[in-house]
């Protein structure tokens, strides 16, 4: 027996090509499938002048316009409020106002050797190797070993939050200045040195290093580091060393 | 006001399926009152979204999203206790907890008669109630053989669990 679900798409017309000869054939040859096939044609008809489109169509317009206004109604306090806030934090909360700001900024000051400030330095990171009875400035690319102890030094050019991390050639990131994983504040005013000398392992390749700072505080979320270098609200820095190839190849 | 070439779209899609959709809530919810008002709400559905609808052939998108409605109205009742028997397949199926449903209603204005996705309580009545075959209901779901199969291992699972509570 053909199921309901197949006679209605019979009767309109969406069933594949094959299947609607196959019932048309059958509907020739079958009574009682002949009947069915009418039954639902005069149900068509029933409820067609039952619910006729012109007076359901009044009344689903109603519903659907109730809806509408249903929706406005519940979004136009918070669009209201929206406007508001925009038009008015720049004037009663200008440092809410600064986050839109991008990137971000940080004034500019330079220092000399001394350490006094000279307008216009960069952010600044520095890399020493420490050797017998000193210690060598490197530049980037330099190349280390495993066990070489390092010291970093940094400065910024004004009061902000901020973070030094390595990368090394495993992908593990270590952070150098923070704590735990959140920013730190840092001052400006003279080139400062980490509390600790940084001692290499046997990581291969390479060994990265990262100043990154910010207007505001900030996390290292490990997982999400690209993103953390690639947003506009933080300014970054890096200093990269190559490693020594061994003997093992590393 | 709607367009005139909106309403007489909305005219064609009503004259023509209506009577399919009414017939299908009809046998499911054995009310006349209650299946006019899903029937109803698909056709709701479909003239709050006709523009971002796909309606070139939507017997079987109109046809499962009437008996997805009507298995809600059925669960529905079902909670609330209103003398409404709980040991026919299709109050059982009803009342089955489909994780999909939360995704499903969620999204079903949007989804609806386009790539909606299938809840598992839509396809076990297409298979147990309407008697569609394997291939028959997942043509109609949009999803494969082995996917309905899946489905509906899952779904006897639940009501196997909630007979032997």
């Amino acid at each position: 027996m053909i199921p309901d679900w197949k006679l209605e798409r019979f009767l309109l017309g969406d069933l594949p090509e094959l299947d609607m000869m196959q019932i048309r054939f059958e509907e020739s040859q079958d009574d009682i499938l002949r009947a069915r096939i009418n039954s639902l044609k005069e149900s068509n008809q029933e409820i067609l002048s039952k619910y006729p489109f012109e007076k359901m169509n009044a009344r689903f317009q109603t519903i659907v316009d109730k809806k509408k206004n249903r929706n406005l109604l519940f979004y136009a306090p918070m669009v209201a409020a929206a406007i508001i806030l925009v038009a008015f934090i720049p004037f009663y909360a200008p440092e809410i106002a600064s986050l839109w700001q991008s990137p971000a900024t940080v004034e500019i000051i330079e220092y000399a050797e001394d350490g006094t400030r000279i307008k216009g330095l960069s952010l600044n990171l520095e890399v020493w190797k420490k050797t017998s009875d000193s210690a060598e400035k490197l530049v980037e690319k330099s190349i280390v070993k495993a066990g070489d102890e390092l010291q970093l030094r940094y400065s910024v050019p004004s009061k902000c939050y901020g973070m030094i991390f390595s990368l090394d050639g495993n992908g593990k990131v270590t952070a150098l200045l923070a704590e735990e994983n959140s920013s730190v504040a840092l001052e400006a005013g003279k080139i400062k040195l980490l509390p600790y000398a940084y001692k290499l392992d046997d990581a291969p390749h390479f060994e990265k290093f990262f100043l990154v700072v910010s207007n505001e505080a900030f996390d290292l979320d490990v997982s999400q580091l690209d993103s953390l270098l690639n947003s506009k609200k933080v300014q970054v820095v890096t200093f990269i060393i190559q490693k020594e190839i061994t003997s093992e190849g590393k | 006001m709607m367009k005139s070439l909106k309403k007489e779209k909305f005219e064609l899609i009503y004259q023509q399926y209506m009577p399919m959709v009414l017939r299908r809530c009809r046998f499911l919810l054995k009310n006349e009152e209650e299946a006019f008002d899903v029937a109803q709400d698909v056709f709701i559905r479909i003239l709050s979204k006709q523009d971002s609808l796909d309606l070139e052939a939507p017997s079987s998108l109109l046809w499962n999203s009437a008996t997805r409605l009507c298995l809600n109205r059925i669960r529905n009742k079902t909670r609330r206790d209103l003398n409404r028997p709980t040991e026919d397949l299709l109050c059982q199926i009803a009342c089955v907890r489909d994780e999909r449903d939360d995704y499903e209603h969620q999204y079903l204005l949007s989804k609806l008669f386009q790539s909606e996705p299938a809840s598992s309580r839509t396809i076990a009545v297409l298979h147990f109630i309407d008697g569609m075959t394997f291939e028959e209901t997942a043509r109609n779901v949009g999803l494969t053989v082995g996917q309905v199969r899946y489905r509906l291992n899952t779904l006897q699972k639940k009501l196997k669990s909630m007979e032997e509570k």
